[in-house]
């Protein structure tokens, strides 16, 4: 009788433990505010639920070629947002983007967005140069300029970012050391600090869910 | 073993060893020690802080934008413009082991004489082939010679 009750303890607590530990059947979430919203087809009102989506973009990249949400068609994508003189979290941000960028730049299905938060000296030709010097390849790796109010805006509406001017901050500006994983129907799917390594670890851990949820 | 042999294989060692301890050039050196050890840690502690970012925790640097320190031929051979890099920033390209780099480094006017002193005592210790322990007295005479202060 003892025996019995304890098998079956341990087969329960079998079930418990292999629930919770597969982590890929675990989807990553939708991030942002979520919005209800009525509509009646044919006299049925009908419930959506819309999601917080990046909105229209259109940037130049290193290359001087314009980068558009079409640029990311079909694909997952890393954005983050930095300037080339920032001596503070930038090198460190550049340091961790890289690790990602090694790890799948031979993967067609993700690719990488480094907006500039200071486009009045991050010209198209300094970028390309801080590219090159990093070593990336400008396919997989957009670094794009643009209007500065209009990548302030996609930064904090958007990609729900900080990033502005302010003096009192070395080098300049303001911003946030944030990397955001969208995916291809423009939701984030996950906000990472770019400046700590675990979190980048864990960033790197979830674009292979990401990818495979898309059949990428 | 002997009686006899055990006090001079043991003791007269021990005897001599200990005298030599009290002389006073040795506690000089220790005392240097001391110090050279005590410069290199708060060095390290102002690299981590001010430098690492870009030049990386080991100082290998990132890729061809910031160039390494540890064995770089650039820094080793003249420390006095290592000096007035770290005091005054940098901007223009540079070559480090043949390799070019020209990304504006900014200057850390905040640093202490002394801090700069344990910061390059720090970089010569841990990147260099040979440990020297820098002043705050020739960290300043060497100031005074800088290009573009």
């Amino acid at each position: 009788m003892i025996n019995k009750l304890i098998q079956l303890l341990f087969i329960i607590l079998f079930f418990i433990i292999a629930g919770c530990t597969d982590p890929n059947n675990k989807k990553l979430p939708i991030l942002g505010r979520k919005s209800i919203q009525e509509r009646t087809v044919n006299g049925t009102v009908k419930i959506d639920t819309i999601y917080h989506r990046i909105d229209d973009f259109k940037f130049t990249n290193q290359d001087s070629m314009e980068v558009t949400n079409n640029t990311f068609e079909n694909k997952i994508y890393v954005a983050d947002f930095f300037f080339t003189t920032c001596p503070t979290i930038c090198p460190i941000m550049k340091t961790q983007m890289l690790r990602v960028y090694e790890k799948f730049k031979n993967n067609d299905g993700i690719l990488f967005l480094s907006h500039t938060i200071d486009p009045e000296y991050d010209t198209v030709a300094l970028l390309h140069d801080f590219a090159e010097r990093l070593g990336v390849s400008s396919k997989k790796w957009h670094f794009v300029t643009g209007q500065k109010e209009y990548i302030y805006e996609i930064g904090q509406n958007s990609y729900m970012v900080t990033a502005m001017e302010d003096e009192n901050e070395p080098g300049g500006y303001l911003h946030s050391g944030a990397f955001i994983l969208v995916d291809p129907d423009r939701h984030i799917r996950g906000l990472y600090d770019g400046t700590k390594e675990d979190q980048v670890d864990r960033l790197i851990s979830d674009i292979p869910k990401l990818l495979s949820e898309y059949g990428l | 073993m002997g009686y006899r042999s055990i006090i001079f294989y043991v003791f007269i060692p021990i005897i001599y060893l200990a005298s030599c301890g009290n002389k006073s050039g040795d506690e000089g050196s220790y005392a240097s020690k001391i110090k050279y050890r005590q410069y290199f840690n708060n060095g390290r502690q102002l690299y981590l802080n001010n430098c690492s970012n870009c030049h990386q925790k080991d100082g290998s640097g990132l890729a061809r934008l910031y160039p390494p320190i540890a064995g770089s031929d650039y820094f080793r051979s003249d420390p006095a413009r290592a000096i007035c890099i770290v005091r005054n920033g940098l901007s223009g390209e540079i070559f480090v082991n043949g390799i070019s780099f020209n990304q504006p480094m900014p200057g850390n006017t905040d640093l202490s004489n002394l801090e700069i002193a344990e910061l390059m005592t720090y970089l010569y210790g841990n990147w260099s082939e040979e440990d020297r322990i820098f002043s705050p007295d020739q960290v300043s005479e060497l100031l005074r010679n800088c290009p573009f202060d």
